[in-house]
């Protein structure tokens, strides 16, 4: 994975490069990058991420949904823009220096996430990760897979199968 | 044949064999000079019409006539830009393809280092049309 110059995201020691890593627990370990949008703090699996860009002006196409701004060109790759403060019903802000567009495939789909910043790259135990409470939003809850404790903050793990198929709902 | 426009705000591309004719629009005259008198020409902001937000001052247009049954509407823009005879058009994600609510946006230009969204303005013009009333339409 690479990431935009500036980005203050940092591989831990414990970090391999590997998608998977065997914790000191003899647990399965998720890599994941830790992203901030509005003040909440959200997990993508790092095995879905293939790159971290600078926010860059990006091409509205008209009739789509607000969650999708619109499209930009990734080393020649034409990508959709999700927006995940709207995605995630969190309102919608300007963008700021510390805006990231992180690039992910998944389910051979590729596409770029606006958010509000990247924070860091972490391995997560895999039994350390909780189920989403059940008193969560459903509307909000579907786009997670879990809730993990990093450096004693919550984080919730996103469900990027999910994500896809809420868009795919437009159609 | 692929046509550059620039609204107040953006530029789209457009097929040149959708239309029938690209002119000037100065003057109420101007306008009516593509109306007849069966068919009165229907004027249309386009930049408007696709963001409500891409709104041009009133003033010197160019004006692209998409002829319909009905009445030809005509596409107010700022500018036409140019014209390229040899294209190569790329197919929109299908991510947001699927999601569209009208089917205007039909691929996309890598050009100058900017990507232009490609417009079916023949669709543009049904669903204008399709959304006046029917005592205007």
């Amino acid at each position: 994975m690479t990431s935009a110059d500036g980005v203050h995201a940092h591989e831990r020691p414990s970090l391999n490069g590997t998608n998977s890593t065997t914790s000191i627990h003899g647990t399965n370990a998720l890599d994941v990058l830790l992203i901030r949008v509005e003040h909440e703090l959200y997990a993508i699996p790092s095995s879905s991420v293939r790159e971290v860009a600078r926010y860059r002006t990006i091409t509205p196409v008209p009739g789509a949904p607000r969650s999708l701004p619109g499209i930009i060109s990734q080393r020649g790759t034409i990508l959709a823009v999700v927006d995940l403060r709207l995605t995630l019903d969190l309102g919608l802000a300007d963008v700021t220096r510390a805006s990231r567009l992180v690039i992910v495939s998944h389910q051979e789909i590729d596409m770029a996430l606006l958010v509000d910043a990247v924070l860091d790259l972490a391995s997560i135990p895999g039994d350390q990760i909780e189920l989403v409470p059940a008193a969560l939003d459903p509307a909000r809850a579907r786009f997670l897979s879990g809730i993990v404790q990093i450096d004693g903050e919550p984080m919730a793990l996103l469900d990027l199968g999910e994500l896809i198929n809420s868009l795919r709902e437009w159609s | 044949m692929i046509v550059l426009i620039s609204t107040a705000t953006r530029r789209y591309a457009i097929r040149r064999d959708d239309l029938t004719s690209m002119q000037v629009v100065a003057t109420d005259q101007d306008l009516a000079s593509l109306s007849t008198a069966e068919r009165p020409a229907i004027p249309i902001d386009l930049g408007a019409l696709l963001d409500p937000a891409d709104r041009s001052a009133p003033g010197r247009k160019h004006g692209l006539v998409v002829p319909l049954r009905r009445r030809p509407i005509v596409f107010l823009v700022e500018r036409v830009e140019q014209s390229i005879e040899q294209a190569t058009i790329r197919p929109l994600p299908t991510l947001i393809s699927g999601c569209l609510r009208d089917i205007w946006a039909i691929g996309v230009l890598d050009f100058d280092d900017q990507l232009i969204i490609l417009l079916d303005l023949r669709a543009v013009a049904r669903s204008s049309m399709a959304q006046r009333p029917v005592a205007t339409r």
